[in-house]
Parts: C-alpha cells; sequence; structure tokens
C-alpha cells in the first residue's frame, strides 16, 4: 500500500503526470534477485519459484516497472520526490514483497510483510493503460478497487486499484489470458494511492493455507516473454525416459560452460495446472557431449518418482533454462511417455496422515514417496493410527548421540544420521531428556531406512510402519492383540501385528523414574507447573504422548 | 496435493440460512467438494455469487458478496502445492484451526485450514478505515460464518 502525501484524488489530477519514461532498453538482467529489496524497507525472501508459470503479464503493453511505492520516490517512506520521477520508471526492477509493513505475512522472513507486488506502467499517467489476465479463469470478486480472477484450479490473481469507470469485465465473467480488465489508477476506494497495479497471487500452500505468495518472479518470466528479452534459446534432447531413468542434455549456447537448470514436468506440459515440476541440473560429464558441444558438462539425469510408477502412462515435458532468465525452452523429442510398474508394497501396517500440513512437517513427499496401489489392496493393509503432527525427537543425557523418534508413547531409535536424513528429519530440534524420562517409554521398532507412502484411488496417504504394541501403552493400539510387545528385532520390513522379541515392556516402564524425571515442558499433561494430578509422573508421561499421538481423531472422510 | 475435507455433521447444517438463500446460489453449493463456509448473516446473500467450476476435479469454491460499500470474497481449496522449502508454518489459532489475520492494501484478510481445507475471507470496503471494516469486524465475520453444505452433505459427488 502506498499513501501518497497527496491524499484525495482530485488533488492527483492538478499535478501534470506526463514524465514518460526514461528507460531504454531493457538491461540484461532487467530485474534485480528476488528478495533483494530497498535498503531499509525489509526482509525480502529469495523466492524463485514460478508460481504461474506461462501466465501472461498483467499489463497489456511494456515496458513497465515493478518496485515499491512505499519506499521508493514519492513514497510514504521513501527519499521524497515525486511517484513521477524518472528513477520510478526505469530498470532495474525490484522486488518488493515481504516489504516491511505490519501486517501478518506468513511466507516472510519476519512473519509480517507485503503481500504482492507493485507494478508501474511504462509512464507516470492515470487510466492509461490496461491490466489484462494474467491466465484463464472466472472473475469471483469485484471490490471497490479491486478485481479478483481465479482459475479452474483455484489459483487466485488480484488485480488492485484500477479505475472502476473503465471496468470492462462482469462478475462471474470468464477470461483468457490477455483479456483487459481495467486501466491502471491510483484508486484506493477513499483514499487515493500512487498510480500503479498492485499484483498478487493467492494459493494453497501445503502447510501453511490459502495465502499470499511472491508474485516475483512470475512476473520475471511472463514480463521476458511479453519483451522478448533474453539472447539464444538453450538447446538440448530428452534422449532416455525409461523406467529406471529420465536423462538428457542441454546447454545454453550463450554460456557454453556453464550448467542450465532444467524442468521436468510430469503429468503436462509447464504452466498445466496438474502437472509437477521438477529442476535438476544440466551438469553430468558426457563424454560424447564434448566434441558436439565443444563442452562436456551438459547431461541430466532423474530417476523416475516412485509416484509416478502407477502402471500408467504419464507424459514428461522436459525444458532448459538459458543461464541469464528468459523463458525456457521445451527440448527436443520432449514430451516423452514413462509407463512404469508400481513397486512393491512393503509389510507393515498403514497409517494415516490426515492432512496436508502434517504431510508438510514431516517433509513427505507424494511425488516421491508414494506407492499407488488399488484399493483392495490398500484395503488389505491392516490400519494403525494415525500419524502424529509431526516428529519429536529426544536424546538422553545419558547417551546423547542416540537419537530417538517419540511416536504415539513409544521411543524408536534413529539408527544413523542416513535414516534421518531420508526422512528429512531436524535433528536440531532433539529435545534432551534425563535418562529415566526415556528410558520409561517402551521401546518400538526402529525407525525405518526411509518412508513409504500408499495411496488408494482416494485423497487419503497412508506411511507405511510397523504396528507398535505394549501393554503398558494405553489406550493400545485397536491391532495390537492383548499381552504383546513390539517388535523390536529391527526387521525393518516389518511384521503385521508386530508382535516380537521386544523383551518384558513393563521393566521399561514399571517406576524408574521418580518425580524429578517428569516430561520436559511441553511433553507431557503432568508437566504443567502447579499440576495438583495424582498420576505419577512415570505413568502420565508416556501416556500423555500416546494419547497426544492419538489425539488426532478422525471424523467423517470423503 | 488433495486435501481431504473432514465433512461436518449434518447436524451442523445451517438449515435456516440454507432456507433464505437464493436457489442458483444454493446450486453451487451443493456442487462444492469441500464444506461451504458463508456468513451466518443472510444480508450477504442478497448481492452474491458462489463459484465452483464446472470441472470433474473443482478445487473448491469462491464466494463473493457485497453489502452497502462492502465486498466479501471467500475462497476455498482442496488443491494444495507441496513446497518443501516453505514447510509448515502453524500459525494463530482461527475458528477450530490455525491461521493467519492481516491486511492487504486496505483489504483484510484471514486465512485457516478448517474441516481439512483451506480458507480465506478477504473483506474490502470503500473506506477502508470505516469502523465496519476494522479488524475486528473481519475477525467477528470469521468467527460467523457458517457450514451451509457441499456436495458430500447432500450426498453429490465426493
Amino acid at each position: 500500500m502506498s499513501r501518497l502525501h497527496l491524499g484525495v484524488l482530485g488533488m492527483l489530477s492538478l499535478v501534470a503526470l506526463t514524465v514518460s519514461s526514461s528507460a531504454g532498453a531493457a538491461p540484461d538482467p532487467f530485474y534485480l534477485p528476488p528478495g533483494d529489496l530497498l535498503p531499509a524497507s525489509g526482509d525480502g525472501v529469495a523466492e524463485f519459484t514460478v508460481f504461474a508459470p506461462s501466465m501472461r503479464y498483467p499489463l497489456e503493453l511494456g515496458p513497465s516497472f515493478p518496485n515499491s511505492q512505499v519506499y521508493g520516490n514519492g513514497g510514504l517512506h521513501g527519499p521524497g520526490g515525486s511517484q513521477c520521477d524518472a528513477v520510478n520508471y526505469d530498470y532495474p526492477w525490484r522486488d518488493n514483497y515481504c516489504e516491511t509493513r505490519t501486517w501478518d505475512m506468513p511466507l516472510c522472513p519476519s512473519g509480517q510483510g507485503h503481500q504482492g507486488q507493485d507494478v508501474r506502467p511504462a509512464t507516470c499517467e492515470n487510466r492509461k493503460y490496461w491490466i489484462v489476465a494474467s491466465a484463464a479463469g472466472q472473475v469471483s470478486s469485484i471490490g471497490s478497487y479491486s478485481v479478483y480472477v481465479t482459475t479452474p484450479a483455484g489459483q487466485r490473481f488480484d488485480y488492485l486499484h484500477g479505475a472502476l469507470d473503465t471496468l470492462v469485465v462482469s462478475q462471474g465473467q470468464q477470461l483468457q489470458a490477455g483479456d483487459p480488465i481495467v486501466m491502471v489508477s491510483n484508486n484506493m476506494g477513499q483514499t487515493a494511492t500512487s498510480i500503479h497495479l498492485h499484483y498478487n497471487i493467492k494459493q494453497d500452500i501445503a502447510g501453511v493455507g490459502y495465502v499470499y505468495v511472491s508474485p516475483y518472479m512470475s512476473l520475471v518470466a511472463a514480463y521476458s516473454a511479453l519483451m522478448g528479452l533474453g539472447d539464444k534459446a538453450p538447446v538440448g534432447a530428452l534422449e532416455m525416459s525409461g523406467c529406471e531413468r529420465i536423462a538428457g542434455w542441454a546447454q545454453d549456447p550463450d554460456t557454453p560452460e556453464a550448467a542450465v537448470a532444467v524442468d521436468l514436468y510430469f503429468g503436462g506440459p509447464a504452466g498445466d495446472p496438474n502437472a509437477v515440476g521438477v529442476q535438476v541440473k544440466a551438469d553430468l560429464p558426457r563424454e560424447d557431449l564434448c566434441v558436439l558441444l565443444g563442452s562436456c558438462d551438459h547431461g541430466f539425469a532423474l530417476d523416475v518418482p516412485v509416484g509416478l510408477r502407477d502402471g500408467q502412462p504419464h507424459p514428461v515435458h522436459v525444458y532448459a533454462h538459458g543461464s541469464e532468465g528468459g523463458e525456457a525452452v521445451q527440448l527436443e523429442l520432449s514430451p516423452a511417455m514413462v509407463e512404469c510398474a508400481p513397486p512393491p508394497v512393503p509389510a507393515g501396517v498403514r497409517r494415516w496422515v490426515i492432512s496436508p500440513e502434517i504431510l508438510a512437517t514431516w517433509n513427505f513427499s507424494p511425488f516421491w514417496q508414494v506407492i499407488h496401489v488399488d484399493d483392495p489392496t490398500l484395503a488389505a493393509i491392516p490400519e494403525s493410527r494415525d500419524l502424529a503432527e509431526g516428529p519429536v525427537l529426544a536424546r538422553s543425557d545419558a547417551e546423547l548421540e542416540q537419537i530417538w523418534l517419540i511416536d504415539g508413547g513409544f521411543r524408536r531409535h534413529v539408527q544413523g544420521p542416513e535414516i534421518a536424513a531420508a526422512w528429512s528429519l531436524d535433528l536440531a530440534t532433539t529435545a534432551t531428556w534425563s535418562a529415566a524420562t526415556l528410558q520409561a517409554l517402551p521401546e518400538g521398532t526402529p525407525l525405518r531406512p526411509a518412508p513409504i507412502l500408499v495411496q488408494g484411488t482416494g485423497a487419503a496417504i497412508y506411511l507405511i510402519d510397523d504396528l507398535q504394541c505394549d501393554p503398558e501403552v494405553q489406550p493400545a493400539d485397536p491391532l495390537c492383540p492383548e499381552d504383546v510387545t513390539t517388535d523390536t528385532d529391527g526387521d525393518p520390513g516389518g511384521s503385521v501385528g508386530g508382535i516380537g522379541n521386544g523383551g518384558d515392556p513393563g521393566s521399561d516402564s514399571s517406576g524408574a523414574a521418580s518425580g524429578s524425571d517428569a516430561l520436559p515442558p511441553g511433553y507431557g499433561a503432568n508437566s504443567e507447573a502447579g499440576c495438583g494430578c495424582d498420576t505419577s509422573p512415570v505413568a502420565a508421561g508416556p501416556l500423555a504422548l500416546l494419547l497426544g499421538g492419538l489425539g488426532l481423531r478422525r471424523r467423517r472422510r470423503s | 496435493m488433495l486435501r481431504v475435507p473432514q465433512w461436518p455433521p449434518t447436524s451442523e447444517l445451517a438449515q435456516e440460512l440454507r432456507a433464505r438463500a437464493p436457489a442458483s446460489l444454493l446450486a453451487a453449493v451443493d456442487r462444492s467438494p469441500v464444506p461451504v463456509l458463508l456468513p451466518g448473516d443472510p444480508s450477504w446473500l442478497a448481492r452474491a455469487d458462489l463459484y465452483v467450476p464446472e470441472d470433474p476435479q473443482p478445487f473448491g469454491y469462491a464466494f463473493a458478496g457485497a453489502l452497502d460499500e462492502r465486498h466479501l470474497s471467500i475462497h476455498a481449496s482442496r488443491f494444495a502445492t507441496l513446497l518443501p522449502h516453505i514447510g509448515h508454518v502453524r500459525g494463530d489459532p482461527v475458528r477450530s484451526g490455525f491461521g493467519s489475520f492481516s491486511v492487504n492494501e486496505g483489504v483484510r484478510t484471514a486465512s485457516w485450514i478448517e474441516h481439512g481445507v483451506a480458507y480465506s475471507v478477504d473483506l474490502e470496503c470503500f473506506d477502508h478505515e470505516a469502523p465496519t471494516c476494522d479488524d475486528a469486524v473481519l475477525r467477528e465475520l470469521v468467527a460467523g460464518l457458517v457450514y451451509v453444505g457441499g456436495a458430500a452433505a447432500v450426498g453429490g459427488a465426493r
């Protein structure tokens, strides 16, 4: 937001806003990196994700100059001058997503900040330049100074500060990318702002919700396409698309020694909301390329993601980026198809990962870790308790090197850094407990070498895991037979039923700890200060953890 | 990835609001693949639209309503984008879930997860400093959202 020193709409019309753009040809690059905000204007975020690939630039014509309104010339916190100063209408572009504000913004480093990008048109003239639709969608809201367009995939593009008397769309209208919407102005309802488009992209981010994401690199890509910026297009080929790997090569003729980024989109071309993109570096040495390209290290390869090994054909589209930006170019022989049989599902029980937030907290990836099965196969896997909200790690003060996952009242050994890495566990979050406190928890099976998820035709995703049983942990998992212990024989394959030689669980939790060994704050109900509870810490701690793990009870699943 | 909506029991349906909702709006509500939350005050429904894409896999719904010089927009989504570098930002309690309240160019916004679905509300006013458009009003509006249905609630496609 950029409320001007001039407070009313009428006054602005008195100012001769006729400063033409002083910008000549766009420099290369024409933009400063994402997150590089104006000095003393806050902490930006170096977000390189293009959230809207292939979108249309939201102004009909260039040039155009995204930069700060509030901290730029003529802005409320700027160095003075006028909004029409030439410096505001010149390259390079400057990110102002996450610029200092006092408003919550979960994706900003400080937790607060500006939600979008301010974009100036070619010149400082009111009601002259058309705002156009970035993508096809439906006009889902028209406010006093905003127009929202929502795509069929639910991504929302917000266009603010258009002059409503120039509006050419209506509520509910279907738009195509490039369709005119309204003209750029200083409209902000009753209070004027500077002449600019405030541009947001809002979408559903797992682990956060329906929030404003950085539009900066999407604008960079769209502007490059609009203005024909960039030099020679990268070249390359998709040479192999088998079940073992997908491979090829790519090079930017402008920088022949540099390794370029290659995007592989599965399920559709770039820009398809159903496509999943993966970026790799084309930097693998290939002797055969030395002569062909005059430089050798331009190969790329990617294993076929587990999530695509479902027996169905999946298109893969492969694009190479120039080393200095510009629009990515599809490689020769792209697209291709991959069709691979699913890998076998390891033995075990399944545990529901009930939401994307929990999936994100565990750093699970449906794309890389989910095995797709038919519904009878899924149903045949016994369903154990739901997965906890997130991993809780602990170590004993007597054995600091041993890391344990606290899981539903059990302690489960994380057998080495490789396994911790495979599970994306953040070992820095490991809490140190007294030995007695940790030993009071029954030992479950060690954590498996890597997470494996499974999904049927429904949306629910499950973790394949070992059944954890111990008579001391109540309420027991419904799958546990009476009077059994967890299988702790270390078999990573696990066994349904989980009954094994884990020893006498009673000896693990039978009053070994004293009151001073109560669980650390935040890990059990008995740790609450002033609790007059009669329950012993030993019994209550593990029970509280178990109950915590069982606390996520489902309601009706669709 | 797809979120798994957790549907409230039918007993929580705001039957009175359903009875007062325009038929066209109610028809859209009943196609929604996620639980539809709308303002409990029926005045918001007089000038309102609800958008559920004509798509085999609609993302959710978008609602727009106007009252005086205030505009209310609600989005609900089940299509989450998973970005490993972002992870989980829990936020503050909002209704029965977690999320955040914010202001964007004078537009007040709330975002949160509820029923396994990502919801967002935007309140925009011609005079964004008017008492009828302050933070308390947004929080009251969010708190007053009621469950009016969805495809699963009426036995439709899930």
